[in-house]
């Protein structure tokens, strides 16, 4: 039986309208509208075609109803030139996502999350205390994602390789969820799951509707990066680019964060602030200088490089969910490519602790 | 006589909290001038970096300090404090590499005139054999102290609280007393240089449970 949700959700994968989908395969729009709606479903010859076309078996859209993240609660952290197609498509990679999760769930038992219910009305000091709560102090942050996972946020990587989107998290059946962006730098990426950190916490029951959470979650990923205490104390004056670049390796953002944090606490002017921003921008926004190594998921490591321990590789996940291996691998930080290229080894019965 | 360095951190404090200043204060004024030097650029006129230095250091020590005794001092066109309960005057000045170097005497980096010569003369009576200190004729006896700076983009900045006492074809050429502010490598306090081992206590990776059911 056709499952006209996953025909809508191939569909918005494959980042097309009704009526380009129409086109693509061979049909009136009208047709896909009633395909979707459930009252009409693809001919064979259209599934063939769209089968073709996705990568996507025929089996997956013979499967049950499945999770989608609901847009009002998941928060978007882009650039206004993200349009509708491309926001739509991240969403539904987040449907596959809940299939991957709900997989590895049955088979893996992780974190349970920590993250309490904080009631700051100001993100600094929520930020403040989420540190304190989780007994880090106004020490840096030496790995943001390893950071998440071992507070129980299950961490995927973007499918969409764009610049116009750079994470987005929510929160399913009391489990927080991060989606980070990996094209772009690091330090970037660093401070993307810091912001969607704060949205976890700061709009935990209520999706962020209000303008002003978007100004939260930076205010909380600042204060969270870079506590103020420790910066004031290790960076009290900055006597020029060269102390920015410098001071930014402690804390590991891009120079362009540490140089708004420290004009929003008062330790550089207006004046200079205006003049680090010039400066900096002469490097461009796709490279920052002295950049740091991109950070990786230890749990999607350890749970992959399990399986295929067990025999088990990312293809044989792909067809146990009839999703193409190429959505997974894109939600995995390309990790899944990594035990491929040894030789496939025989079924263990190791356990990992 | 031989000129007094003094460069220990205690020894440092002691002096210049003798002199009524304080050494977070004197370092404070060095990097606001280094600081807004850092955005002069190609374009300036040649050695306008050196009157940024001179004039926002000058600035920073006024800001800091009048009202605590010390009064401003537009004498001869110097941008200068001083303190008539001490009688002491600090006027700010761009010295060569030398500067807060212990072993090597440093001296101003471009020419001084007649004015800097006939302070640094008044300085020298001071230190004259059997001669009082305070014996001083210039500004009724005020003890003439620079704020030596040494700024260079690509190297640490350095600095030190001289009083000289000899001055030769418009440069500096001795001291009484050197006090060392930023000597270039500072391992603590507030002149450390950025950056030595800044992930040291960063929070490190954890190790997370994952077990198979």
């Amino acid at each position: 039986m056709q499952n006209p949700e996953r025909v809508e959700l191939v569909r918005l994968r494959l980042g097309l309208t009704k009526i380009g989908f129409a086109k693509a395969l061979g049909v009136d729009r009208k047709t896909i509208q009633r395909v979707e709606s459930g009252t009409h479903v693809l001919n064979s010859k259209c599934i063939e075609t769209l089968v073709e076309l996705s990568g996507y078996p025929m089996e997956f859209f013979e499967k049950d109803k499945f999770d989608y993240p609901d847009p009002s609660a998941v928060s978007f952290r882009s650039l206004r030139s993200l349009t509708a197609t491309l926001r739509n498509a991240a969403l539904a990679a987040g449907a596959l996502a809940f299939e991957l999760d709900d997989w590895v769930e049955g088979r893996f038992e992780l974190p349970e999350h920590s993250l309490p219910r904080l009631n700051n009305p100001k993100p600094a000091d929520a930020a403040l205390a989420l540190r304190a709560y989780w007994g880090i102090g106004e020490r840096p942050i030496g790995n943001m994602i390893n950071m998440l996972e071992s507070h129980g946020v299950r961490v995927f990587s973007l499918s969409e390789e764009t610049r116009h989107l750079d994470a987005y998290s929510f929160w399913r059946n009391d489990r927080p969820y991060v989606f980070l962006n990996t094209i772009k730098t690091p330090e970037h990426s660093r401070f993307d799951a810091a912001h969607e950190l704060g949205h976890l916490v700061l709009h935990q029951h209520g999706g962020p509707s209000h303008r002003s959470a978007e100004h939260e979650a930076n205010a909380f990923a600042s204060a969270f990066l870079m506590p103020p205490a420790d910066l004031i104390a290790r960076l009290p004056v900055v006597r020029g680019l060269r102390d920015l670049l410098e001071g930014k390796k402690r804390w590991r953002v891009s120079a362009a964060a540490l140089a708004y944090t420290l004009h929003k606490q008062g330790i550089i002017s207006d004046w200079h602030y205006r003049g680090y921003c010039i400066e900096l921008n002469k490097y461009g926004g796709a490279s920052e200088p002295f950049g740091i190594e991109p950070e990786n998921s230890q749990v999607w490591q350890k749970i992959l490089t399990d399986l295929w321990r067990q025999g088990i590789t990312i293809s044989h996940i792909a067809q146990d969910l009839k999703i193409p291996e190429r959505e997974l691998s894109s939600l995995l930080f390309g990790i899944a490519a990594t035990p491929c290229t040894a030789e496939r080894p025989q079924p263990t019965t190791l356990q990992l602790v | 006589m031989p000129e007094a360095i003094i460069w220990k951190p205690i020894e440092v404090r002691n002096e210049v909290s003798a002199l009524g200043l304080d050494i977070d204060g004197l370092i404070d004024c060095v990097r606001y001038a280094e600081r807004e030097k850092s955005f002069v650029t190609a374009n300036d006129a040649v050695e306008f970096g050196s009157m940024v230095v001179y004039d926002k250091a000058g600035r920073a020590l006024r800001e800091k300090y009048l009202g605590n005794g010390w009064v401003k001092d537009d004498a001869d066109n110097q941008c200068a404090i001083k303190n008539p309960r001490t009688m002491v005057r600090v006027v700010p000045c761009n010295f060569d590499e030398f500067a807060g170097n212990r072993l090597v005497r440093p001296t101003n980096k471009s020419p001084k005139g007649e004015i800097s010569r006939k302070r640094t003369m008044c300085n020298m009576t001071a230190w004259l054999p059997h001669v009082p200190r305070a014996a001083s004729v210039l500004d009724a006896g005020f003890q003439a102290w620079v704020l030596g700076i040494f700024t260079d983009g690509d190297r640490p900045t350095t600095a030190e609280l001289s009083l000289p006492i000899a001055f030769s074809g418009h440069y500096f050429t001795d001291f009484g007393k050197r006090i060392m502010l930023l000597t270039g490598d500072d391992s603590e306090g507030i002149g450390r240089k950025l950056g030595d081992d800044p992930d040291n206590d960063a929070v490190e990776i954890v190790d997370i449970a994952v077990r198979r059911k």
